[in-house]
Parts: C-alpha cells; sequence; structure tokens
C-alpha cells in the first residue's frame, strides 16, 4: 500500500513537473501564432496522444449559431482550419458550452462525432479528450482536444486532470498574447492614422508619407539592415513630416513656387518634428529611441548646409540619410498638381551628384539604385490605393491590411 | 526541479500544486506594481520565512533597487555588492546558513532595524534566455531552521515563474507608453498650428480625467474619458487656418467650417477601428460639442439623451478651457468668470450633474489644468 503510494505520488511528481516546465515554455512565448502551436506539440506530448487540436471561441457578427459564437480550429497541426458553431451539435462545442472535460474511448460511438475530418485525411480517430480552456476569470476561450492516446485504448481519469491543468496555463498564456497583440494594433494604428492625417493635411503631396516609408524600408532591406533597425526605419518614415501638422495652410497648401520666407515656415516642420519627437523620446520603448535622431533630421545635409541643425557627417545618424534619400526621391518623382514628375534615372544621377558633392550619403543611394525596381512597384500599389480617396477610407483599408 | 528521492514526494506534489496555482494568479496580473506586491508577498507565505524582499535590476544604472521590503523605503545598491547583488551579477543562487559568517552579508541593515538575519535565501529572478531581472530573497525559516537545498528548489521555481511574470508586464507597459507616446505627439502637433490652443488637448484631458473620477466611473471608464479628451480636437486638422485662428467672431459659413470639425473627428477616430483600451472613444470624442438639453453639433444622431456621460464631461472641460484662453475676439478671462459661466449652462448646454462635479473640483482645478503631459 505505502509502496503503491508512493509510486503513485512519483508518478503524479513527474507529470506536474513536466506541466510546471510548459507553462514556463508558455508563458515565455508572446507571440500568439507561435503559442498556439506550441500548445498543441505540448498537448500531444504531455497526454502522450497521436494528434491535438485547439479550438479558439471566437465571435462571428451574424452568424449562424444561436449564441453568435464559433469555435475554430486556429492550427490542426499542418490541417486546414475547422469552425464549428458554440453550441451542443459538435464535441468541441458542447464541452465549450458546458466547461466539462469529454473523455471518449471510441469517438464513433459518440453521435455529435463528425467523421467528414477522418475521411477527408484518411485518419483513424479512435479515443478523444476534450477539455475546456478556461481564463482565470472563468470565462471558456476555447478547447483543447487530445486524440487517440498512444499505447492504452483510453485517456485515462489522470490525463483528464492533466489536461484541464494544462489548459488553463495555456489559456493564460493565450489572454496575454491576445492582449500584447492588442496593444501592439492600438500602438500601429494611432501612428498610421496620423501618417494619413498628415498626409491629409498636404493633400498636394497625397500618400508621401507612406511612399517615404516604404522606400526608406526597402532602401534598409538593400543595405542589408534587418529587424529592429528596419522598424526604427518605419516609423522614422512614418514620423518624419509630423511637424507639418503644425504649419500654416497658406504656405503648406499653396501650390507652385515659394517665397523666401514662405520657404523658411515650410522648413520650420522639421524642427517641429523634432520638438514634438525629442519630447515623447522617453515613452517609447528603449529600441525605439532613436527615433528623433532618425526622423527629424531627413533634411539635413553631410556638408552641413542642411536643416534644422546644420548638422554635419557623422552627426547624422545612417537612418537619416536614408530617409533623406527617400524623401527627396519621393518629392522629385511624385505627380504634383503643378508639375509633372522627373524620370527615375534623371532623379537617380541627381541624387548621385549630390553624393559627389559631399551632401547625401553614398551607401544610402547606391541602396535605392540596387532597391529601385521594388521601389517602383511599391509606388505603383500605394498610388492605386491612394488615388481618389479621402483620408479616412485609406485609413480604413491601411488598417485593415497591417492590423490583421 | 531535479527529482531528489530523500525527501517527501507527498511535499513536492503539493509544493508544485501551489506553484502552478501560483503561476495563473501571477500570470494573470497587467499592471506592474501590484504583480511585484503579490510576488513579494507570497515569497513570504510559500517560503515560510520571517522576511523576504524583491530587487530589481536597472539596466541603465547597472544597480539593483528594492521594489517592496517591509518598512522599508527603495533600497538601492550597485549589482555586484552584499549577497543579493552576487546573486544578480552572478546569476547563480546563494544559500547562506549563517549570515554572520558570511563576507558579503552587511549587518548594518540589522543593527539599524533591530532585526537579527541568520539563514538567507537569495536567488536571481531569469527569464527564459537567461537574463537577469532581478533578485528574490527570504530571511530566516520560520521553523528557526537554516534554509535547506529543497527550499532552494523551491524558490528557484517561484523566481523563474515571477520572472516570466515580470518581464510580460514590463511589455504591457513598454506599449502602453508607446500607445501614448504616439498619441502625445499627436497632440502637440495638432496645438503647434494653433498658438490659442497651446496645451488644449493636454488640459481638456487632464481636466476630464479628474471629472470622470470625481464622478465616480470605474477605472476602465476614466482611461477612456481620458484617451477620448486627447485625441477629441483631432478634425481640427482640416479646419482652414483662416477659421481656426480668426481673431474676430465667425461669419455663418466660417462657423460651418468649424462645426465640420466634430465630424472629421468622428470619421477619423472611427476609420481607425480601434480595438482595447481604445475602443469606444469614437463614441465620445465627436459629441463633446453636443447640447445637453438638445442643439450643438454635429447634427444628427445621436440624441441629447443618447450622448455618453464621457462626451458630456469632456464637453465641460473643453469649454471651461476655450473660455478661459478666450478665441474669435473674446479675450480670456480668469477662472471663477469661467467657473460661473458654465454654471450658467448648466441644463442647457451642459450636464448639471457634470458642472456640480466641476464645483466639487474647483478648488484645485488651477492644478489640475496646468498638469504637464504624461511624458
Amino acid at each position: 500500500m505505502e509502496e503503491e503510494r508512493r509510486a503513485y505520488l512519483q508518478e503524479r511528481r513527474r507529470r506536474l513537473e513536466a506541466l510546471r516546465e510548459v507553462s514556463l515554455e508558455l508563458t515565455s512565448e508572446r507571440d500568439l501564432q507561435r503559442l498556439l502551436t506550441l500548445i498543441m506539440d505540448r498537448t500531444s506530448q504531455i497526454l502522450e496522444a497521436e494528434r491535438s487540436t485547439l479550438y479558439l471561441v471566437e465571435d462571428a457578427g451574424g452568424g449562424r449559431a444561436g449564441n453568435g459564437k464559433w469555435l475554430v480550429s486556429r492550427i490542426a497541426q499542418g490541417v486546414e482550419e475547422i469552425r464549428v458553431p458554440m453550441d451542443e451539435t459538435s464535441i468541441a462545442g458542447s464541452v465549450a458550452v458546458t466547461g466539462q472535460v469529454l473523455n471518449l474511448e471510441d469517438a464513433y460511438l459518440e453521435p455529435r462525432f463528425n467523421p467528414s475530418f477522418d475521411r477527408r485525411h484518411g485518419f483513424t480517430t479512435r479515443s478523444m479528450l476534450t477539455a475546456p480552456m478556461r481564463s482565470p476569470q472563468g470565462k471558456v476561450i476555447g478547447v483543447t482536444q487530445a486524440i487517440n492516446k498512444r499505447g492504452a485504448p483510453r485517456f485515462s481519469r489522470d490525463d483528464e486532470e492533466i489536461l484541464l491543468a494544462f489548459s488553463s496555463q495555456a489559456s493564460i498564456a493565450v489572454e496575454n498574447a491576445r492582449y500584447l497583440e492588442l496593444q501592439r494594433r492600438t500602438f500601429e494604428t494611432l501612428i498610421q492614422g496620423q501618417a494619413v492625417a498628415i498626409d491629409a493635411r498636404d493633400h498636394i503631396t497625397a500618400g508621401h508619407t507612406w511612399r517615404v516609408t516604404a522606400y526608406a524600408v526597402e532602401i534598409g532591406r538593400a543595405l542589408g539592415w534587418r529587424g529592429e533597425e528596419l522598424e526604427l526605419l518605419r516609423y522614422a518614415g512614418l514620423l518624419h513630416d509630423q511637424g507639418k501638422l503644425g504649419v500654416p495652410d497658406e504656405v503648406l497648401m499653396k501650390p507652385g513656387r515659394l517665397s523666401e520666407v514662405e520657404f523658411r515656415i515650410i522648413q520650420s516642420h522639421a524642427l517641429k518634428t523634432k520638438i514634438i519627437l525629442e519630447a515623447i523620446r522617453p515613452l517609447f520603448p528603449r529600441r525605439l529611441r532613436r527615433l528623433p535622431e532618425v526622423a527629424a533630421a531627413h533634411h539635413e545635409k553631410l556638408d552641413g548646409s542642411g536643416y534644422p541643425d546644420g548638422l554635419r557627417g557623422e552627426a547624422i545618424s545612417p537612418g537619416a540619410r536614408i530617409v533623406a534619400v527617400a524623401d527627396i526621391f519621393d518629392a522629385l518623382t511624385a505627380r504634383r498638381p503643378y508639375r509633372e514628375p522627373d524620370p527615375d534615372d534623371v532623379v537617380l544621377a541627381m541624387l548621385k551628384k549630390d553624393v559627389e558633392a559631399g551632401k547625401l550619403d553614398r551607401e544610402a543611394v547606391e541602396g535605392l539604385e540596387r532597391a529601385l525596381p521594388r521601389i517602383v512597384e511599391i509606388r505603383r500599389e500605394i498610388n492605386e490605393r491612394i488615388h481618389d480617396r479621402k483620408g479616412a477610407s485609406l485609413l480604413r483599408e491601411i488598417c485593415r491590411e497591417e492590423g490583421g | 526541479m531535479a527529482s531528489e528521492s530523500n525527501e517527501d514526494p507527498e511535499k513536492a506534489v503539493r509544493g508544485l500544486e501551489l506553484l502552478l496555482r501560483l503561476g495563473l494568479e501571477l500570470h494573470s496580473e497587467r499592471d506592474l506594481q501590484s504583480l511585484l506586491e503579490k510576488i513579494w508577498s507570497e515569497l513570504t507565505t510559500v517560503m515560510e520565512a520571517e522576511r523576504s524582499s524583491l530587487f530589481l535590476v536597472d539596466e541603465e544604472s547597472d544597480e539593483l533597487y528594492s521594489v517592496v521590503a517591509q518598512h522599508q523605503k527603495e533600497i538601492r545598491f550597485p549589482k555586484g555588492m552584499g549577497i543579493a547583488g552576487a546573486v544578480a551579477a552572478t546569476g547563480l543562487s546563494l544559500l547562506i546558513p549563517d549570515a554572520y559568517r558570511d563576507a558579503r552579508f552587511n549587518p548594518e541593515i540589522d543593527r539599524k532595524t533591530g532585526f537579527r538575519t541568520r539563514s538567507i535565501l537569495s536567488v536571481p529572478l531569469k527569464n527564459r534566455s537567461g537574463e537577469v531581472l532581478g533578485v528574490a530573497q527570504v530571511l530566516n525559516r520560520k521553523d528557526m531552521r537554516p534554509f535547506q537545498e529543497e527550499d532552494r528548489i523551491m524558490l528557484e521555481a517561484l523566481a523563474s515563474m515571477a520572472a516570466v511574470a515580470i518581464e510580460t508586464v514590463q511589455l504591457y507597459e513598454e506599449q502602453k507608453s508607446a500607445t501614448e507616446a504616439v498619441i502625445s505627439g499627436l497632440v502637440m502637433a495638432l496645438d503647434m498650428r494653433d498658438p490659442l490652443g497651446k496645451g488644449h488637448s493636454q488640459g481638456v484631458r487632464a481636466c476630464s480625467k479628474a471629472l470622470a473620477q470625481e464622478l465616480g466611473l470605474s477605472a476602465e471608464e476614466v482611461r477612456r474619458t481620458e484617451l477620448a479628451a486627447a485625441l477629441h480636437d483631432v478634425g481640427k486638422i482640416a479646419v482652414p487656418d483662416r477659421v481656426l485662428l480668426k481673431d474676430s467672431p465667425l461669419t455663418p459659413e466660417e462657423r460651418t467650417a468649424y462645426e465640420a470639425h466634430a465630424l472629421l473627428t468622428r470619421e477619423f477616430l472611427e476609420a481607425m477601428e480601434f480595438s482595447g483600451e481604445l475602443s469606444g472613444v469614437e463614441a465620445i470624442a465627436p459629441y463633446h460639442h453636443k447640447g445637453f438639453s438638445g442643439g450643438g453639433f454635429p447634427p444628427g444622431p445621436p440624441e441629447a439623451e443618447e450622448v455618453p456621460l464621457e462626451a458630456r464631461i469632456i464637453a465641460v472641460a473643453d469649454a471651461l478651457w476655450a473660455r478661459m484662453a478666450g478665441r474669435w475676439g473674446e479675450g480670456p478671462v480668469p477662472l471663477e468668470d469661467a467657473l460661473e459661466w458654465i454654471r450658467k449652462g448648466a441644463g442647457v448646454a451642459f450636464d448639471p450633474s457634470v458642472v456640480a462635479g466641476l464645483h466639487r473640483l474647483s478648488p484645485t482645478l488651477e492644478e489640475i489644468l496646468s498638469e504637464k503631459a504624461p511624458a
């Protein structure tokens, strides 16, 4: 008896230990897609199952199901999406509704079992263990399902307990990853919304912000920039003309040549961008702290003849040099109401001249040249989207595309 | 946790169950301060210790600082100093049966507090990539024995969980602050165009927040009110300077152009399709010029009685500021006069309950209106 109890405790300890390890692994994964894959892998592993499926509750918005909610298998280990209404008509649905574990020795004896999946994939489901994923607040956010216990005809009582415990660990990781995703999306939406506002203010140059952003990122990529460096370039592009929001209409919207004074006023946008970005710098995550140097120095020239600070050489960050090249390239190749765009090769030749004159960065212009085919393609895409569209509908479209 | 066959398996199982339960609790926290307090309070309970401390690494200064320590103010010391410092520097746990026999132990704090440290267990808070985020430390087992190897195993398990939870919440805070940065930047840019509007959005935001709190809104509603207030004038982007900056009363045509900003705010915010804490601002911000008993702008729905309380709050805060700043030929007026003017509008332009809230706040209003942006 003593011996038996000891063995039981040892086994239980081993499983709890495994669960603790997995919990650490799950909670450390903050990317939702990778997290979901990880949950499936670990379900199969811990429960010694052949396959597992993870369903998440989704609001269908006007779906057929009574409560308007669906269970959607996010990734079924390389299999297509399964979508069932969240009600008693399916196994996953009823587990989500009742919140009770369902342990089946033979799925084919269960009337709610849908064999069409087996038929399509030449798979034979035998035993099946399905558990609800409960958030810490008690809400069912999904369902985990382990299929075909290896080396035994069915899943045990212990397996039920383990899958339930595992599912609550998994649900918290999912809720956290979603929360973070939601936060990131809010940030993105705001930055992009602001870019639309900037462009809306300066409708003569419609789409300028988007094109400069895309060009700068492509130049960076051509120069071998990666990851966080590209991210920084992207945000710098989106914010580089932020100061234009604070420039008076009459100069901003004046068609044709500007007077000396008007030109000065226009130039003040770079200083305004700098003032704003410097002020909000402490709120940015560390990886974006260099944003002001990259975004606000796009009118500086290597020989010190630029503005707002007349920075020279090394004092201008490599990112700012790229944004500068992207900015000039777009200014000269974009269509304006009062003049035809210059051909790309003519503009490129001009930029090269500026390199020789010690104004622009050689590498950045070389990057532009290498990325040119891609840039031409991007320009067409952006211009098609922007043509004839008002700010808000454009914004809606962009947000939908990027926010997913 | 390596399996040690010589210890009580029942206790080990109980410990693991406790850890898993705790993990759920820690990982549900979304606020750094409450997370840290929870971790700290669990340390003494779980470890059956007399005292516990939690230190975090300040990466910028390479120091450790105490997050929560009983009856103590924040302590700061260089990484590497003392026992916790050594743990942070090496990333290795220290189990010290008798503190007074260890050269790294600093008896100064005992001398000051009258506490007598006997044994110390100090473990690093490491994330999955092995970076040390901080140190968890417990002093004196309650049963008077020194800490044991099994205690170290337990505390290390707790610490690794805590580290992941801390890192997660730090990510939230980082992202939240980045969003705050974008809002501040946008608002600053808007204000730059309009010298009269300098500080307007920030002032309206601070005042709206205080009003929402005063009127007993939930934390979530207060936050939404605050964000909607920050963004309430986004639509002014498209109001021409000749209208916005005019220094005499507006003509009807100019007034129409001005009033269009509320619709533009709506269009702009609706297009964002916000989720998360900003969701719902599009149903608040555009309606800060709707009259309490009808009228105002934009025309069309919502009807007066359907305008959300958050919007009625922003309406009062916005009017107070606008009255004080003056515009279109009207000079600035002092706070008392502006308050009086708003009182007269209670029940007509403004929600009387909000106006009452404003008057309760009036002793602190100067301070609230001059509150700095979160940067």
